[in-house]
């Protein structure tokens, strides 16, 4: 397993007496504002996205985004020029969400977390009994249910979905993105998943999409 | 239909068993394994008809995922607002 850090180490979290240093190297004559424009801003819609996910409105997703990259601005001395700039404000904003919002926001604690679990573990739909509904019930899903039953999880499953599912990030990528083991990421995943397919059925099955053909 | 996975010798698969697959299969289309293991689990998916559907299923399920979660409209200005604020820390800079 590559160990290399594919993220330069950042502390978000550290308030504003943080270092200010100026990039140096061979681009120096590149204007920090200039290699911001061209590196970072491209992955907004992204990071939007991402923060609407975990805080659930827009305003706050505006806000993380707007933090996400006045962090990153400040970090940039931090920042290794071409390597994983997506990767790396991925992570900045995580941490932000975790630091100023996660908090005060009525987000799914631990015992929600426990509840999710326990949700999976009464099993209603199991893989054996339900690949020929799952099949079907596919068929007349569109984008808004599907929307709705991702906002409904536990937002450490939302986070793995939109980012592996959505953003296609690597396992390892994930990882480092939310501080957790790679192999956390692969059972969360699967759990989330697992999670995301029984609502979108017991959705499909309660308006009475005709599963059974 | 195939409801469960059936090894070699005619005996189901346990519900454990099934778990492991469906990770396996999840890795494979997270691209995820390394090439050897990759193959490995290939050859058990076109050996086993319960696997192939699983595996067709999972494909199907990351496509819904992904076209229901993709669109989301950014507000035209949270760019230039933060660029606007980027550009008057770099001049004092």
């Amino acid at each position: 397993m590559n160990t290399t850090a594919l993220i330069p180490v950042v502390e978000p979290q550290t308030t504003d007496e943080a270092i200010e240093k100026p990039l140096a190297g061979a681009d120096d004559f590149v204007r920090d504002d200039e290699l911001f424009e061209r590196e970072m801003i491209p992955h907004l819609k992204s990071l939007f996205h991402f923060a609407l996910r975990l805080s659930g409105n827009e305003d706050d997703a505006n806000d993380l985004v707007q933090d996400t990259y006045l962090k990153a601005y400040r970090f940039l001395g931090s920042y290794e020029r071409g390597s994983n700039a997506k990767a790396w404000l991925f992570r900045i904003l995580k941490n932000s969400f975790i630091n100023n919002y996660r908090k005060v926001s009525k987000e799914p604690s631990k015992i929600d977390y426990e509840e999710a679990e326990n949700f999976l573990n009464t099993g209603k739909a199991s893989y054996s009994d339900s690949i020929d509904l799952r099949e079907k019930m596919f068929r007349g899903l569109i984008g808004d249910e599907v929307s709705s039953a991702l906002n409904a999880l536990p937002v450490d499953f939302r986070a793995v979905i939109i980012l592996c599912d959505v953003e296609e990030f690597t396992y390892e990528e994930i990882a480092q993105i939310i501080d957790i083991p790679i192999g956390t990421v692969r059972s969360r995943l699967h759990r989330a998943r697992k999670m995301l397919r029984e609502m979108l059925m017991e959705y499909a099955l309660s308006m009475g999409y005709d599963v059974e053909d | 239909m195939v409801k469960v996975g059936v090894h070699r010798n005619g005996s189901p698969y346990s519900e454990e068993e099934c778990e492991e697959i469906i990770t396996k299969l999840e890795m494979l289309l997270d691209g995820e394994l390394d090439p050897e293991k990759e193959k490995e689990v290939e050859k058990m998916v076109e050996d086993c008809e319960y696997c192939m559907e699983q595996y067709n299923i999972e494909r199907k399920f990351r496509k819904v995922i992904k076209n229901g979660l993709s669109a989301v409209k950014v507000s035209g200005n949270l760019a230039s607002g933060i660029m606007d604020r980027i550009k008057a820390l770099a001049a004092g800079r």
